[in-house]
């Protein structure tokens, strides 16, 4: 989306909401037959965003969270918790902010040459970006699943006991075998690869490729799941496996999704987020963001009324 | 149709239908609603017929009340069936959701006064074969 110039949206605004719509942002320009409600420049918050951001003993906890890919800011100041034992799901239209939100989480935007995070992130309690925070130690707490499968060109058993070997977390291979069975156990991979172990992790399909990923990561005992999009490349049947898993996961870890799907918000997340041009609109209960949005964006997108 | 039941709430129902990016989604809602609106407008006359074959005795009336009866049951069973469809094919959710559940609970009550017109025209065929008009008498 463009920036939007202040001459812009005063023009559209008018002049009583002009002044409040350019602190916003916002291009609230009616463009075609794109649905723009009329109360948007008095609806949208300048800081902050409608719902409940905050939890009891949150994992997570973001306060001003702002990403800049150098002079562009692609997060806005957005203050959201993650709670213990719990999905929260991400969604709103492309380019958003949910995908680069999710990697601040484990720190992602560092590889990202002209990225610079501004605000706090802390893990229980400690601050991520800390200078003398070890990043790698760090992602072991948080794993990480994409939108493409991408085991390691080896066997099913290398791809699961590959990091516990690095982070040596285990101390004998008995122990590493229970691990690596463990892993694949909790992601529901176990019964369909226990007889072909040793056999090339890439000749998979892409719905195992991607539990044998999210096995991979559960080696290392995260604390943290981010997801993104991890369903975008399967099949319906692959997706229900892999949703039905995270539904599993959420008895022990907390789940971070970023999808398009917002059936499938709706079926995991027991809280929503909804982004809006960087900024955190909406959050909310699951229960409640998809039967009582608060905010018009939050409806008009759930609704499928602009994109 | 009727035009003072329509215009009612005519306005924001329409705001309620339309604006998706899809736009075969506003136009199954809005035929939904149109549907509603006409099984509505058979069913405020099935109410006036009854009464008025009530007030004036007349049995050609209440048996003209009786002959469109199947045609609200009619109604109501093809609004159950473009429900179901709209909902199975759209998955509508928040106000979209709860407006098709609401014309569905609402076509449920009007079939249901629809049956109740038709009992007053019933009642009215029995009595008037059995005696006299009440307020006449």
């Amino acid at each position: 989306m463009p920036e939007p110039r202040r001459a812009d949206v005063s023009a559209a605004g008018g002049s009583t909401s002009g002044k409040h719509a350019s602190e916003s942002g916002l291009d609230l320009k009616p463009s075609g037959r794109v649905h723009v409600p009329s109360s948007l420049e008095e609806a949208l918050p300048t800081e902050g965003s409608v719902g409940n951001a905050f939890v009891d003993d949150p994992v997570f906890s973001c306060r001003d969270v702002s990403v800049f890919y150098g002079e562009k800011e692609a997060v806005r100041k957005v203050t959201l918790d993650i709670g213990r034992r719990q999905v929260l799901a991400a969604i709103g239209p492309s380019g958003c902010g949910k995908s680069t939100f999710l990697r601040c989480l484990n720190r992602m935007n560092d590889t990202i040459p002209g990225a610079r995070v501004t605000g706090t992130v802390t893990l229980d309690g400690q601050d991520i970006y800390e200078k003398r925070r070890d990043v790698a130690q760090l992602r072991a707490r948080i794993g990480m699943v994409f939108q493409k499968p991408n085991p390691f060109p080896k066997s099913i058993y290398e791809n699961v006991a590959y990091g516990p070997r690095i982070h040596r977390l285990t101390r004998s291979r008995a122990d590493l075998d229970e691990l690596v069975c463990t892993s694949l156990q909790r992601a529901g991979l176990w019964n369909e690869v226990k007889d072909r172990l040793h056999t090339l992790a890439t000749g998979m399909s892409g719905g195992q490729q991607q539990r044998l990923c999210i096995a991979r990561t559960l080696a290392v005992q995260p604390e943290v799941i981010l997801m993104d999009e991890p369903c975008s490349a399967l099949d319906p049947i692959a997706t229900a496996h892999i949703e039905d898993l995270i539904d599993d996961l959420r008895a022990s870890l907390a789940i971070v999704i970023v999808t398009h799907s917002m059936q499938q918000a709706a079926r995991v997340s027991q809280r929503t987020a909804y982004f809006h041009m960087g900024r955190l609109i909406e959050v909310g209960d699951t229960d409640d963001v998809f039967t009582n949005p608060q905010h018009r964006l939050t409806e008009d997108y759930i609704t499928g009324r602009f994109g | 149709m009727d035009g003072q039941w329509h215009g009612l709430n005519g306005s924001r129902l329409q705001s309620m239908v339309e604006g998706h990016t899809a736009r075969s989604f506003d136009g199954a809602l809005s035929s939904l609603h149109v549907h509603v609106i006409e099984i509505g407008g058979l069913v405020l006359d099935q109410v006036r017929e009854a009464s008025r074959a009530y007030t004036e005795w007349d049995a050609q009336c209440a048996e003209g009340v009786i002959e469109r009866e199947p045609a609200v049951n009619a109604y109501d069973a093809r609004l159950g069936e473009e429900q179901l469809t709209l909902i199975a094919r759209r998955q509508p959710v928040a106000s979209d959701l709860k407006a098709v559940i609401a014309m569905s609970r609402a076509v449920a009550e009007l079939e249901r006064i629809g049956d109740h017109a038709r009992n007053l025209a019933r009642h009215l065929l029995s009595i008037r074969t059995a005696g006299t008009h009440p307020a006449a008498g």
